[in-house]
C-alpha cells in the first residue's frame, strides 16, 4: 500500500510538472531587409512553421519564399521569380541545436543562446551560426528571437551589376516565433 | 479475510495498471518523436501553411504588345504606361521614322484588389479617344495540389473619340462616339521562358465611318513571349480580324514583334509593329498598314510601376 502511495504521487507531480517535448507555431515571423541608400527592401512571413524540441535543444524552421509579402507586387514577383526561384525552391529550411547547456523546463530568459545548424536555402545547404534570446514562461511556453545575416553570394543568388546598388549583399533575417505548450492553442 | 486481500489488491494492481495506460492512449495520438532530420522537417511541411500555388510572371506587364495580356495591376499598385509610335520605317532620310512622333497613348491602371483592375487611357490618333477600361482576372493558372492549366481574365472598355467631326450633326452625336471592347484573354505560361496568349475580340462601333461598315467587328489575337535573358524577352502580337466586311483586308492585321526589357520598377518595350493605333478599339478592327508592304512603324512604351 505504501509502495502504492508514493507511485500515486510520483505519477502527479510527472503530469503536473509535464511539459511537451515538442512544441509547435505554424505561424512564425520571418523578415528579412535589404537596405542600401537607394533602395529599402523588406519582407515578411507570418506563416512561418517551426518544431522545438525541449529536451534535444533542437529548433527546425520551414519559410516558403512564396509567402514573404513585399510592398510592392513587382518586387514580390522578382524576388519569386528571378532571385530565390521559389518555383524550384519553394523553401528556406535551417535545422539547429543549441551549444549551451541550458535547461528549458525552468521559466527564465536566456540572452545570446548559440545555435549551431544548417541553412538549406536556394538549392544550396550551409552550416549557420546564429544567436537568439529564449524565453521559457511559467507553463512551459517559449518564445524565440534571433538576427542574423545572410549573404546572397553564398547561397548562389545573383544580383545583376545593373540592381548591385539596389540590393545589399547580406540581408538582415530576423526571427520570432513563439510556441505555446498548451496544445489547444 | 485472506481472500478478500487478494482481491483488492487485484483491484488495486488493475487500477495502477489503468493510471499507466491512460496516458500512453492520450499520448499516444501524437506521432513518436522523431529521431531523424528527415522526419522533422516533413512534420514540419505538414505543418507549414500552403502558399499560393499561382504561376507568376506569364507576361512581363499588362500588354503582350499592344493588346492586353492576362497580367493585371495587383492590389494597390498603379501602372503608368505611356506608349508611342513614330511614322512609316521609309530609311534614312526620314531616320527610320523617328524623326516624327506619329501617335501617343497614355494609360494609368490601377489595381482595386488582386484580380480587378481598372484604368484610364488617352490616345491621340486618330480620333482623340479617352478610354474607360477594367480587367478581371477570373481563373489563374495553378501548379501543386490543385493545378489549373490556364490564365483566364476579361478585358472591357469604353472608347470615347473626342475629336470634331463634321457634319455638325455627327459632332454632337454622343452616342456616335463611343464604342465598346470585349476581350477574353486565355494564357498559358508553358516554361519559365515561353508564354502565349489567345484573345477573342469583340469591338462594337456605335457609329461607324461608312454605312457599309458592320457596327459588331470580331478578331482574334494571337501572342507570345520567349524569355531569352533574365529580364529580357522577344513578343510577337497578331490581331487577325475575321473578315465580315469590304472594307477589311487580309494585310490589315495587325502584327508586331518586339521585345520586353526589365530594370526593377520599369519594363519597356521596343517594337515594330504596321498598326497605326494603339488602344485595341482601332487596331483590332483592321485598319493597319501593311507589314509585308513594309507599312511598319517603329514603336515604344515606358511602364513605371508605383505602390500606392
Amino acid at each position: 500500500m505504501k509502495n502504492l502511495c508514493a507511485l500515486s504521487i510520483t505519477l502527479a507531480l510527472f503530469y503536473t510538472g509535464y511539459s511537451q517535448e515538442k512544441l509547435k507555431t505554424r505561424t512564425g515571423n520571418v523578415t528579412f531587409l535589404s537596405e542600401t541608400g537607394l533602395e529599402k527592401i523588406y519582407a515578411e512571413n507570418d506563416q512561418t512553421a517551426s518544431l522545438f524540441l525541449v529536451e534535444k535543444k533542437t529548433i527546425a524552421f520551414n519559410a516558403l519564399l512564396k509567402s514573404f509579402k513585399f510592398e510592392k507586387a513587382l518586387m514580390e514577383e522578382h524576388f519569386n521569380e528571378k532571385y530565390v526561384h521559389s518555383d524550384k525552391y519553394p523553401a528556406a529550411k535551417f535545422l539547429g541545436t543549441f551549444e549551451e547547456d541550458i535547461d528549458l523546463k525552468k521559466p527564465e530568459t536566456y540572452k545570446d543562446v548559440t545555435i549551431k545548424g544548417e541553412m538549406d536555402f536556394h538549392g544550396v545547404t550551409l552550416p549557420l551560426v546564429v544567436k537568439a534570446d529564449i524565453t521559457v514562461i511559467e507553463d512551459g511556453s517559449i518564445t524565440f528571437v534571433s538576427k542574423f545575416k545572410l549573404n546572397l553570394e553564398d547561397y548562389k543568388i545573383d544580383v545583376p551589376s545593373l540592381v548591385r546598388d539596389k540590393i545589399s549583399k547580406e540581408v538582415l533575417v530576423s526571427v520570432a516565433t513563439s510556441y505555446s505548450n498548451n496544445p489547444t492553442k | 479475510m485472506r481472500n478478500l486481500k487478494t482481491n483488492q489488491a487485484k483491484q488495486m494492481k488493475q487500477i495502477v495498471l489503468s493510471l499507466f495506460i491512460i496516458p500512453l492512449l492520450i499520448f499516444g495520438q501524437e506521432k513518436p518523436p522523431s529521431d531523424t532530420d528527415e522526419n522533422l522537417f516533413d512534420e514540419l511541411d505538414e505543418l507549414t501553411t500552403k502558399g499560393s500555388s499561382e504561376v507568376i510572371a506569364t507576361f512581363k506587364s499588362t500588354r503582350i504588345i499592344l493588346g492586353q495580356s492576362t497580367e493585371r495591376a495587383k492590389e494597390n499598385q498603379l501602372h503608368f504606361r505611356i506608349s508611342h509610335v513614330f511614322s512609316k520605317i521609309n530609311g534614312i532620310d526620314n531616320f527610320f521614322g523617328l524623326d516624327n512622333l506619329n501617335n501617343m497613348h497614355i494609360s494609368f491602371e490601377y489595381g482595386i484588389n488582386n484580380n480587378l483592375q481598372v484604368g484610364l487611357a488617352r490616345s491621340n490618333k486618330p480620333d482623340q479617344t479617352y478610354s474607360g477600361t477594367v480587367k478581371g482576372s477570373l481563373l489563374r493558372q495553378k501548379t501543386g495540389e490543385n493545378p489549373f492549366p490556364l490564365s483566364l481574365s476579361y478585358y472591357g472598355g469604353i472608347d470615347y473619340k473626342s475629336r470634331d467631326y463634321i457634319p455638325e450633326a455627327r459632332d454632337k452625336n454622343f452616342v456616335g462616339r463611343l464604342d465598346y471592347i470585349n476581350q477574353v484573354l486565355i494564357s498559358r505560361k508553358f516554361s519559365d521562358k515561353l508564354s502565349l496568349q489567345i484573345s477573342p475580340t469583340w469591338v462594337h462601333r456605335n457609329l461607324t465611318d461608312a454605312e457599309a461598315q458592320p457596327n459588331d467587328i470580331f478578331s482574334l489575337g494571337l501572342g507570345g513571349r520567349y524569355m531569352f535573358s533574365r529580364s529580357s524577352s522577344v513578343n510577337l502580337e497578331y490581331y487577325h480580324t475575321i473578315p465580315t466586311f469590304d472594307a477589311s483586308k487580309f494585310k490589315g492585321n495587325a502584327l508586331s514583334v518586339g521585345f520586353d526589357i526589365e530594370t526593377g520598377g520599369h519594363v519597356f518595350q521596343l517594337y515594330f509593329t504596321n498598326a497605326f493605333a494603339l488602344h485595341p478599339g482601332k487596331f483590332a478592327v483592321n485598319q493597319n498598314g501593311d507589314f509585308f508592304g513594309r507599312e511598319i512603324s517603329i514603336g515604344f512604351s515606358i511602364l513605371r510601376e508605383f505602390s500606392l
